[in-house]
């Protein structure tokens, strides 16, 4: 039993990519979320739910399959064992995140808000709301493309948090 | 059974901590002990008082189908905003650490809504693909 993609799921796939095409998307969202949707079954129901939703439930579902491409982007060959956090370590954890994401938001109103960013990264606008609204540890791939867009150095993207 | 904490269920954690779902007493008296009970009880017990009951437990679904390896764990009107806080669990026999033996995987908590609900069980299946497949990362057990 597996969740993999199957070869009529695939083809209805490359059917919803077009349209998410004609409805503005960006290329590189819709070939990477095509590519990932191509093995796992996860993502082809996500494309499914797209087309059938309306505007605001749609930006959800960007949102979920770009966190899907940033997470599999940085995805470990074998099951990797990170550093356990403790339930009394979250709260500090979480409002060091959000003391960042809203030192970081502040930073890229200054340089011309979200959208221009949204542009310049080539991260979906809904993706970045939820990343600066969220207390998740932020990813560096995500951090790296805002550092870049906005010409910021590494050590004011990267904290030692970052996922 | 082992219990993994995944990276997704330490994010989750995270983000839903800081949003106040549910506060430290929370979290002491109600969601640790309910999950350890993964630990020392069989979830797949009919007559377990906790798991056999579909009020807090129960298998994943998506579009009518159960999720194989999929379930989740239950807390309805929860903590201070009165949620249906959900999370999903994949119990599965993988190989980790040289050893293959069945687990349970802790995935991402959530509350619930209709749409979410949807959105969540779709990951959820990338989640088991994941696991099956050996590419996600952990931060311990419980």
């Amino acid at each position: 039993m597996s969740f993999k993609t199957t070869a009529s799921q695939r083809v209805h796939l490359y059917q919803i990519a077009s349209a998410m095409k004609a409805s503005g998307l960006s290329d590189q969202f819709i070939a990477d979320a095509v590519q990932l949707g191509e093995y796992y079954e996860g993502i082809y129901d996500l494309f499914e739910l797209w087309q059938d939703s309306e505007t605001g439930e749609r930006a959800e579902i960007v949102s979920d399959i770009q966190e899907e491409i940033y997470e599999a982007q940085e995805q470990p060959a074998k099951p990797q064992h990170k550093p356990m956090v403790h339930f009394e370590d979250l709260d500090r954890i979480a409002q060091d995140v959000i003391g960042f994401k809203k030192h970081l938001r502040n930073l890229a109103d200054q340089w011309g808000g979200i959208s221009k960013l949204a542009e310049a990264t080539g991260i979906a606008q809904p993706s970045l709301s939820r990343f600066f609204g969220s207390a998740s540890m932020p990813r560096r791939t995500t951090l790296y493309r805002i550092a870049i867009a906005m010409d910021l150095s590494e050590t004011e993207v990267v904290g030692s948090w970052a996922a | 059974m082992e219990v993994i904490i995944t990276e997704w269920a330490l994010q989750s954690y995270l983000d839903l901590k800081a949003k106040g779902i549910f506060t430290e007493h929370d979290y002491r008296e109600i969601l640790r002990p309910d999950t350890e009970l993964l630990k020392t009880d069989d979830p797949f017990d009919a007559n377990h008082p906790r798991f056999s009951n579909a009020k807090y437990w129960g298998p994943a679904t998506n579009k009518g189908q159960i999720i194989k390896y999929g379930y989740k764990m239950k807390w309805h009107n929860f903590g201070p905003g009165r949620n249906q806080l959900r999370l999903c669990i994949v119990i599965v026999t993988t190989e980790l650490e040289g050893k293959t033996e069945q687990r349970a995987f802790l995935c991402t908590g959530y509350v619930k809504d209709t749409n979410r609900e949807k959105r969540e069980m779709a990951r959820l299946k990338i989640k088991i693909q994941k696991i099956l497949d050996g590419t996600y990362s952990y931060r311990g057990r419980i």
